[in-house]
């Protein structure tokens, strides 16, 4: 225990300075960006829960210097003057720091990747000085304060918009961005892992990464077959909302769309939210739960994620703030208690992201095919009639529609014996997940689940969900054959 | 609690007071790790979630089996296999040196444990003598999973406020926060020589400069040519050039050439080049392990 005392050194100290710089322009910047747009957000969504105001933000200014905006905080309690406090002294031990993006970045090219450094840096440097300039006109946050009990859709003022919030997400993405890079080239590894047994005609596609630690060659083959066994371990069954009295798959989707918003609003990261989504479907597979507690159900699925998956998790305050004081912290922490106990403490099933990268890799994707594939793949959380499918098999069917579309290849011709080896997945068995993803997204237009279809119009998502090939022939063609 | 007697105290855990136990309906020995849960907190600590939710997963003979977790609104109470004493204790309680092969065996089960973990996507990331614990028929297990995290591939960047400061590898003391399986490597590394030398600690820095120093004595100060992109870590400082003292006979004089040769693949400063568990389990110093250890699997 004397060991750690020593542990307030210079590195760590470096490491949370580096961590402030992004928050403090964070921060400004949606402050910025709320006073200037009021309602970008609001039109698309029928209703939602968010109260995506500045306040949210300022939790992530943990320790900057936020005095001039004194105003905000006395207004909102998000235990900000708790957070100063974190400026004298080092943050716990076991606190981990947000990399939205990073590691997705990681497995593709460098070159891409250094460009899209390049892009945010100008985009970011503009925003932070519109953002100063309207951070003077606001007095206070603007509030979207509705309920999902009682659907009441008050739209007055708004939030931020989700494309500057995205923007500053890469911040923080781009700064660390450039240590992965340059750890990328560490060294060479000399050690052989052990050679896995492949059939003839199956390329391996670990055997160059030895030198490349961060993909793990060593293990990957080990993990992705662990990863494989768990999602089986702990399946969602078909329908497995059928026995909720209230709770029906469109007030899922209601649901699971505004935690979209939600992680880009606290700058979460994506694995998070997938965890979430994933939490809340096992939870609602057995337990009865009614229709005012859904919200309830899905910011609790959300803490746990976070405290799972996140260097540095949300408070449970700001947890209740933006479900609108619906709930007392009291009642957040009694929810996470029984989501626990009810679930086993059973939260390492895997995420359809984690596959989804393995399988653009094999099919030496591009980063706009991996941006589609996960896109496929977020619309199909949303929708209750996907649920019941393996991570794998979302990924999978994910990565070669997303294959499909963006090369003109068929189908047969994008799923090659590499594909279907590694995801274990012949092409007969994804092809009905293949034709409903593109029914989904054809019908994206018609939804009033919009928060996933926004997420992926932005840039740093190569605005996918904007892509002409969408409305195409190809896609018509899949609907209905 | 009522199924739980408590006996006594054994120790602080990480996030938790830890009790040794007996369960009244089999009588059967337990260790309880209790972590308080006070009304103003943020509910259940990130550390024990991670711990309860990777430990029901690993379940090995070289890691600590987790029987039972009791949660009530006042305290979250986790039901451990007992075992009789941790490593520390045990080089405490030593009359004399070690025995080699003991230092083989627990090595051993120490690297299947850890590629255990490995395998299954988890960091331990506090690898030190206290949390490892021996049971009397001389069986290791891996403990406190508190700081320990599931990784995601490629891996992402993870707090750089990890493992306790005499068993951190020097790339998280220069504040890498993109690092793998090797952190855990080097921590094992460390814990061998400690072994060797019947706990005497290898590394027993008082900061981080004086810890990279000891380090760097040994194994020579680190350049772009030994270890490229060491000069780019987000907390690199130039430090003394001491060149490598070949002097590992003198560091672990009882340990053979072959274990000698295991401890410099570990104790390698480039985490790209450092040793993975499942190949220092089959390294040559291992060849003559007494076989009932190498076959006793979970």
């Amino acid at each position: 225990m004397e060991v750690q005392n020593h542990l307030q050194d210079q590195e760590n100290i470096n490491g949370v300075r580096g961590k402030l710089n992004i928050t403090r322009r964070q921060g400004t910047a949606l402050r910025g960006a709320l006073g200037e747009i009021s309602t970008n957000v609001a039109p698309i969504r029928d209703f939602s829960m968010v109260k995506a105001t500045a306040a949210n933000f300022e939790r992530k200014a943990k320790c900057a210097n936020i005095k001039s905006y004194n105003h905000i905080q006395s207004k909102i309690d998000t235990g900000i003057s708790n957070k100063n406090k974190v400026q004298s002294t080092r943050p716990p031990l076991r606190r981990e720091e947000s990399t939205a993006g990073l590691a997705t970045r990681a497995a593709l090219h460098t070159q891409a990747a250094v460009k899209d450094c390049k892009n945010n840096t100008k985009e970011s440097s503009n925003i932070v000085q519109q953002a100063k300039k309207a951070a003077h006109d606001i007095r206070k946050p603007t509030k979207l304060k509705e309920n999902v009990a009682s659907i009441r859709p008050v739209l007055k003022e708004s939030t931020v918009s989700l494309s500057k919030l995205k923007i500053n997400e890469n911040l923080s993405v781009k700064n660390i961005k450039k240590s992965d890079v340059r750890e990328n080239s560490l060294g060479r590894c000399t050690n052989e892992p052990a050679t896995p047994v492949l059939p003839p005609n199956i390329e391996d596609i670990d055997a160059k990464d030895h030198n490349k630690p961060i993909l793990m060659s060593t293990y990957i083959k080990d993990i992705y077959r662990y990863l494989t066994e768990l999602e089986k371990k702990y399946p969602v069954e078909t329908d497995h909302l059928k026995k909720q009295p209230v709770i029906t798959g469109t007030m899922r989707a209601t649901l699971i769309d505004w935690l979209v918003e939600l992680q880009t609003q606290f700058s979460l990261l994506h694995e998070t939210w997938q965890i979430c989504v994933g939490i809340i479907d096992l939870y609602l597979q057995v337990v009865n739960v009614q229709k005012d507690r859904l919200q309830l159900i899905g910011v609790t699925a959300m803490l746990i994620a976070c405290k799972y998956e996140e260097i540095y998790a949300p408070n449970v305050d700001d947890f209740v703030y933006v479900s609108d004081n619906a709930y007392t912290k009291e009642d957040i922490i009694k929810c996470e208690r029984e989501m626990l106990s009810k679930l086993g403490f059973h939260l390492t099933r895997p995420i359809p992201i984690s596959f989804l990268r393995r399988f653009v890799k094999v099919a030496q994707g591009t980063s706009k095919t991996h941006h589609l594939a996960k896109y496929f793949v977020d619309l199909c959380l949303v929708d209750y009639s996907m649920a019941h499918y393996h991570p794998s098999e979302l990924a999978a069917a994910a990565v070669c529609l997303s294959m499909h579309i963006l090369t003109n290849k068929s189908l047969e011709e994008v799923w090659t014996p590499s594909l279907a080896y590694y995801s274990s997945y012949e092409l007969n068995h994804i092809d009905p997940i293949i034709r409903n993803i593109a029914k989904i997204v054809k019908n994206v237009g018609k939804s009033k689940h919009k928060a996933v279809y926004n997420k992926y119009l932005d840039p740093t998502l190569a605005k996918v969900s904007g892509l002409p090939q969408l409305k195409s022939f190809a896609l018509d063609k899949l609907v209905l054959s | 609690m009522q199924k739980y007697e408590k006996l006594e105290k054994i120790g602080e855990g990480t996030y938790g007071t830890v009790f040794k136990a007996k369960n009244k309906e089999n009588h059967e020995i337990v260790a309880l790790k209790r972590v308080r849960l006070d009304d103003d907190d943020e509910g259940v600590p990130s550390s024990a979630l991670r711990e309860i939710c990777l430990l029901k997963e690993l379940k090995h003979k070289n890691i600590v089996r987790l029987y039972d977790v009791l949660h009530s609104e006042k305290k979250l109470t986790l039901v451990f296999e007992h075992c009789d004493q941790d490593l520390k204790k045990y080089f405490d309680s030593l009359n004399g040196e070690i025995d080699l092969d003991v230092v083989k065996s627990f090595m051993y089960q120490l690297l299947r444990g850890l590629a255990f973990c490995h395998s299954h996507n988890v960091l331990h990331r506090d690898l030190k003598p206290q949390n490892l614990l021996i049971n009397k028929n001389g069986e290791l297990k891996l403990a406190d999973f508190g700081l320990a995290r599931a990784f995601g591939i490629p891996v992402k960047c993870y707090s750089a406020e990890v493992v306790t400061l005499w068993y951190r590898p020097p790339d998280v003391l220069f504040g890498a926060k993109l690092y793998t399986t090797s952190i855990d490597m080097w921590s094992a590394g460390c814990i061998f020589a400690e072994l060797a030398n019947s706990g005497r600690p290898l590394f027993p820095g008082s900061d981080v400069d004086d810890q990279l120093k000891r380090i760097f004595k040994l194994l020579g100060t680190p350049n772009e040519d030994t270890w490229p992109g060491v000069t780019q870590l987000p907390d690199y400082k130039p430090l003394p050039i001491y060149q490598p003292s070949l002097g590992l006979a003198q560091i672990v004089p009882r340990l053979s050439a072959r274990g000698r040769d295991l401890l410099t693949r570990l104790l390698t400063c480039n985490p790209a080049l450092r040793m993975p568990a499942d190949d220092a389990m089959a390294h040559a110093y291992f060849h003559d392990l007494n076989p009932s250890v190498k076959n006793d699997r979970c």
